[in-house]
């Protein structure tokens, strides 16, 4: 079956980390079958990290698959702001091209074949590490959103690959790699009315201020007439969205439409941090004004946000006992989109934020429903390794534990997948010194795969670890006739 | 507003347009069906009728004759590459309607046109399952478009509100039990009924386009398990004509990251689950990579909806070192609404898989001599097989064909190191 190729013309971007507050590039995304020339201008070229999200295909022609993955590149964008020399690219189709090119075709096919095609060709050639793409669907008043995510470990050299040491040998490096590039997620099913039905606060994104104002405007255009203006950081609710128009009340009771830029992405919920007492403040930006302090909530409804002096967000909570702010760096955000997690989790993995990405990934996990086994697997192995990494200036038996019971949810989610034992085997050896329980998930990996890499060469070193004096990933006792027996029935099947 | 729109061109096959939409309407209503000369009432502007009734129709025939591509205007110019051929524009709106069901139907002898012989915008209507409708199975024929027509109309308007609305109306509806009793009956007997259907047809597919090379999937349509109730039946029936109906395409979407040479078409006939014979027989005869029969049921089990599919795979032709050329396969889908577009998420993943192992099966084949020195080829496919299964869950239905064929191609296999050892 041959499909189309596409390319880009042009894109539009935000660059996340470096200046989280102006637009760096404006231009626009065109995707167009062509017969193979590339046409791609380079986006955030120097931007070591990046992700593409594609505009979703909207066989509907709701105009909500603009709308919605725009919201989802901004909350992706939200999720990673603070993280250096990073960035999320937002490609969206100007001229109709996804309409012209899905006619006459089924629409799941053209998005399973030829979209994800696109998006994978896209994202190689802007040399970004991920591309998220998808489809949109409207149910009567549902919201019906799909996405995907493709790992691109090509662009900079096998990313997604879990490279682990040993800290107890020097020479135990383990490299496993991710057999998933494509992951779905489980989709997000809203309903209209009170997906958009929102208060926002106004900010704004211009590089020069805003001394008028924000403008509300007529109709959902830039040339359209401006109505009024709105100061930086007043509120105002909003009522539906059209592509990058929100349509919102006017002050006089009216209609009026403004443009997403200029609205702050507040989260719908956070969580408070489980083992941590959170502070309640009675302002916005103010320490002085202590309300009390509080345990850890799951999901509590963002009232409000606001930014201190130093751009950094506070979210307006209700408890049971208090209603106040609560600063943004102390509290984990609860996206719209649950894949956000696990892509900003991914950012702060290949960032070396390890701390950060364990948050993250914890809260796919605790939010996941009805995701993929596959895609969970893929979450609790990263966040296995997230853990070892974090961990690896001392012993620290929490963490390793807690490591330990992450790989296995790995294999409780995919028992096939001969890497996921790897890992656990990885973790035995390598820092447990558990021999018999790292020989078993090794000899577990090999029957499923006779070929694997990873697990051949693991037992390569054990078997020549065995025969040295002074053994570093195992002690002397564990080397029982038995355990010999094995490691030599394991040679002769696997490395003869 | 009708239902069915036949679109033809006068030069062409007018007679046959006729006669066609006049058998048609002993399947459905007059009304039920719009045909440009007989369903707009007088003093109604002919385009904004005609464009009223694109608008609202469920299925879309697009009558070819001998003549359709050829025929000339007063000029002498093919009518055809003008933009506003009232045929052109008919079909190009029609195949812009993603919710319609468009079919070509052939008729007085007529060929699908070829890809170079159409304006760009009618291209896709290649890609539209084709009907012949020759004169000597004129009745057979028109009976199978109808049923398929059927299909893709919702019960309530297949029931039209007009029947009661006439002046027998009244009369109509004190026959009503009858009616009902007589419905239950043929119910009951379908599997007789359908059976002389088939049995008249004689397995012969001259509306479906045969499989060249022998890469495509032919799936039935599904039946509902007899249990099924009623209620859930008339739920079932929308939900399977969209799912594994006409759209049967939208299973690859699995399929195409791991074989993209495979296609899927629908099969006009339903064959029940456990009839092999009649299967396999299909499947030589359309040169099919495999041939998919299944039924469904619904049940409600502690206040979750639960969708039971039993799919039944046939490899063609029968494969001696796979388990058994025919796999049975239980899908079992919990769904929170009872939608279309719900069934679709969570079916689409176990059928592309579906179709994978089909292909796999196929490559092996009868080929075992040539595979064993193609290792290359053999390495593809251990490949494509350990990807699929390392992200399989524990009850993954398919988990043990998979299992089955990898150590098949695992023992064949060289059993070389692979490269990248540290010594």
């Amino acid at each position: 079956m041959s499909q189309p190729y596409w390319t880009v013309i042009v894109l539009v971007s935000l660059l996340g980390g470096l200046a989280p507050n102006c637009i760096q590039a404006a231009n626009i995304l065109s995707l167009k079958p062509t017969n193979g020339n590339t046409e791609v201008q380079p986006v955030l070229e120097h931007v070591d990290f990046k992700s593409v999200v594609m505009e979703f295909v909207d066989a509907q022609n709701s105009g909500l698959g603009h709308t919605l993955s725009r919201l989802l590149w901004r909350e992706i964008r939200e999720s990673t702001s603070d993280l250096q020399s990073t960035g999320v690219i937002f490609a969206y189709d100007k001229y109709d091209e996804i309409t012209k090119a899905l006619q006459g075709k089924d629409y799941r096919d053209f998005l399973n074949a030829e979209y994800h095609n696109a998006a994978m060709r896209i994202a190689t050639d802007l040399n970004t590490q991920m591309a998220v793409w998808g489809d949109v669907l409207v149910d009567k008043n549902l919201l019906y959103m799909r996405p995907f995510l493709t790992l691109i470990d090509k662009a900079v050299g096998n990313w997604t690959a879990i490279k682990l040491k040993s800290r107890n040998s020097p020479e135990l490096n383990l490299q496993v790699e991710i057999p998933h590039q494509k992951l779905s997620f489980a989709p997000l099913i809203t309903e209209r009315d009170s997906f958009f039905r929102k208060n926002f606060r106004l900010r704004c994104a211009q590089k020069n201020g805003c001394p008028k104002g924000i403008e509300l405007r007529k109709s959902p255009t830039n040339e359209s007439e401006v109505i009024t203006h709105m100061p930086e950081g007043s509120r105002i609710q909003a009522l539906d969205m059209r592509e990058q128009w929100l349509e919102v009340e006017s002050p006089d009771g009216g209609r009026a439409w403004l443009n997403v830029y200029f609205v702050e992405m507040t989260p719908p919920q956070i969580q408070l941090r489980p083992g941590a007492k959170t502070a309640i403040y009675r302002e916005p930006g103010n320490r002085g004004s202590l309300l009390g302090q509080v345990d850890a909530i799951k999901a509590l409804d963002v009232l409000d946000m606001q930014r201190d002096s130093k751009r950094n967000p506070w979210f307006k909570i209700r408890t049971v006992k208090f209603e106040g702010w609560v600063e943004g760096g102390s509290v984990d955000r609860l996206y719209t989109f649950p894949v956000v997690h696990f892509v900003a989790a991914l950012y702060r993995y290949s960032r070396a934020d390890y701390t950060g990405s364990i948050a993250e990934f914890e809260l796919f996990i605790s939010r996941a429903k009805g995701e993929d086994n596959s895609t969970l697997a893929t979450a609790y192995q990263f966040r296995a390794a997230a853990l070892l990494l974090s961990d690896k200036v001392q012993a620290n038996e929490r963490l390793t534990d807690a490591a330990l019971a992450s790989a296995s949810k790995a294999i409780e989610q995919t028992p096939y997948d001969p890497e996921a034992y790897v890992l656990r085997s990885f973790i035995y050896v390598g820092i447990l010194r558990n021999l018999m329980n790292g020989v078993g998930d090794l000899q577990k990996a090999l029957e499923l795969n006779r070929k694997d890499l990873a697990a051949l060469n693991l037992l390569n070193l054990l078997i020549k670890e065995t025969g040295k004096p002074d053994m570093n990933l195992f002690s002397a006792d564990q080397l029982t006739s038995e355990m010999i027996d094995t490691l030599r029935n394991l040679e002769t099947r696997y490395l003869r | 507003m009708s239902d069915i729109f036949i679109s033809y061109r006068r030069q062409d096959a007018s007679g046959s347009a006729g006669r066609l939409a006049d058998h048609l309407e002993k399947f459905f209503t007059e009304k039920a069906i719009f045909r440009d000369v007989s369903a707009i009432e007088d003093g109604q502007d002919f385009g904004e009728a005609i464009g009223k009734q694109l608008k609202s129709c469920s299925v879309f025939l697009a009558v070819i004759g001998p003549r359709w591509l050829d025929a000339v205007d007063a000029n002498g110019q093919r009518r055809l590459n003008d933009p506003e051929d009232w045929p052109r524009k008919e079909i190009r709106v029609a195949l812009q309607r993603n919710d319609i069901r468009v079919i070509p139907v052939l008729v007085d002898n007529a060929r699908l046109p070829g890809e170079q012989e159409l304006p760009d915008d009618l291209k896709p209507l290649l890609k539209r399952n084709a009907r012949l409708i020759t004169d000597a199975g004129w009745d057979d024929e028109i009976k199978r478009l109808a049923r398929s027509i059927s299909k893709v109309m919702s019960w309530h308007r297949r029931l039209r509100l007009e029947w009661f609305l006439n002046p027998y109306g009244v009369m109509l509806f004190s026959l009503l039990p009858l009616m009902l009793l007589a419905g239950s009956i043929i119910y009951i007997r379908k599997d007789i009924i359908w059976a002389d259907t088939a049995k008249q047809s004689n397995l012969e597919f001259p509306d479906i386009q045969k499989s060249i090379d022998g890469q495509t999937l032919f799936v039935s349509p599904y039946e509902l398990f007899p249990s099924t109730s009623k209620n859930h039946e008339k739920q079932l029936n929308g939900i399977f004509d969209i799912v594994l109906g006409h759209n049967v395409q939208i299973f690859l979407s699995k399929l195409t990251d791991h074989a993209p040479n495979i296609g899927i078409r629908t099969l006009p006939i339903a064959i029940h689950s456990s009839d092999s014979e009649k299967a396999i027989k299909a499947g030589l005869e359309l040169n099919a990579l495999g041939i998919v029969t299944g039924e469904g049921e619904i049940e409600n089990k502690s206040g979750e909806t639960i969708v039971n599919l039993r799919s039944t795979f046939y490899v063609i032709p029968r494969n001696e070192h796979f388990s058994s050329n025919r796999t049975e396969i239980q899908d079992v889908v919990p769904i929170s609404k009872l939608s279309p577009l719900e069934m679709d998420k969570r079916l689409g993943k176990s059928w592309g898989q579906n179709a994978v192992i089909a292909y796999i099966v196929k490559v092996l084949d009868g080929t075992k001599t040539a595979l064993e020195k193609d290792p290359e080829k053999l390495e593809d496919l251990r490949r494509m097989l350990l990807a699929m299964r390392s992200q399989m869950g524990s009850n993954d239905p398919l988990l043990k064909d998979v299992q089955s064929l990898f150590s098949y191609i695992d023992n064949i296999l060289p059993t070389a190191k692979p490269a990248g050892v540290k010594q």
